[in-house]
């Protein structure tokens, strides 16, 4: 995931102009240049809430993995008994 | 309860995989209590390493001071990817081990970023780090201990 600063900047640039109204258009010009002075800012915020999903989408795989492994198991659990069934069922019938 | 459904489904899912494949599924690696034991020893070492760090007034928290206790939790890690490749432990340990070292590296590599600019790193950001390394390495055990024991 990448946030395009440049287009957010102009989108909250956008969304101030909608929000007032008539005005909107005079004041596009002035919201965008303030939200330029806030550039730095806004970009340590985008890079810590990327870095911060980065790590919980690493979180998350590896909680995912263990559910994987955890159905490997039962799955070779359940395979073993059905199997016990089998041989119990194949050696009393060789016995009978 | 989403959990558990999830886990059904994706043991059926197994299952199924199993008859198509005429039951060929690769065995599982059983458990490693080294594995455990490594796992055990980064946790305590990163979480005292976050308590020294939430411990140092913020404007202290100087990169250069903690640098070489991040590389030796990095080091541990990376010997903890190393061990689950040569015990051939399968992917999803591999995968999971790389993880941990990629969620360290990445908090590493933001701390030394962020202490270029603002001189300091956020309690808020610390105790976020702390909880997403945890929750990895816990993912780690939790599935050490659910495999089968040798």
């Amino acid at each position: 995931m990448s946030l395009n600063l440049e287009t957010l900047l102009d989108q909250m640039a956008d969304a101030m102009k909608d929000a007032v109204g008539d005005d909107g258009p005079e004041i596009r010009d002035d919201a965008r240049a303030v939200l330029e002075r806030r550039r730095e800012r806004l970009q340590m915020l985008v890079d810590l809430v990327e870095d911060q999903l980065q790590q919980q989408k690493k979180v998350l795989e590896s909680e995912l993995l263990e559910l994987q492994v955890k159905s490997k198991v039962a799955a070779e659990k359940a395979a073993d008994a059905a199997m016990d069934v089998l041989l119990v069922a194949i050696k009393a019938a060789i016995a009978s | 309860m989403k959990g558990r459904r999830l886990f059904t489904s994706a043991l059926w899912l197994v299952l199924l995989g199993a008859l198509l494949s005429g039951c060929n599924i690769p065995p599982v690696a059983e458990r490693d209590s080294a594995i455990v034991a490594r796992v055990e020893q980064v946790y305590l070492e990163a979480d005292g390493f976050f308590s020294r760090l939430l411990d140092t007034p913020p404007e202290q928290r100087d990169f250069a001071a903690f640098e070489e206790r991040y590389r030796a939790i990095e080091r541990h890690l990376r010997g903890l990817v190393f061990m689950n490749k040569a015990r051939e432990r399968g992917p999803e340990a591999i995968k999971m081990a790389e993880n941990a070292l990629d969620i360290w590296t990445r908090q590493q590599n933001d701390f030394d970023q962020r202490y270029q600019t603002e001189r300091s790193l956020s309690d808020r950001i610390i105790e976020l780090n702390r909880l997403n390394l945890s929750d990895a390495l816990l993912a780690i055990v939790r599935t050490e201990k659910a495999r089968p024991k040798s």
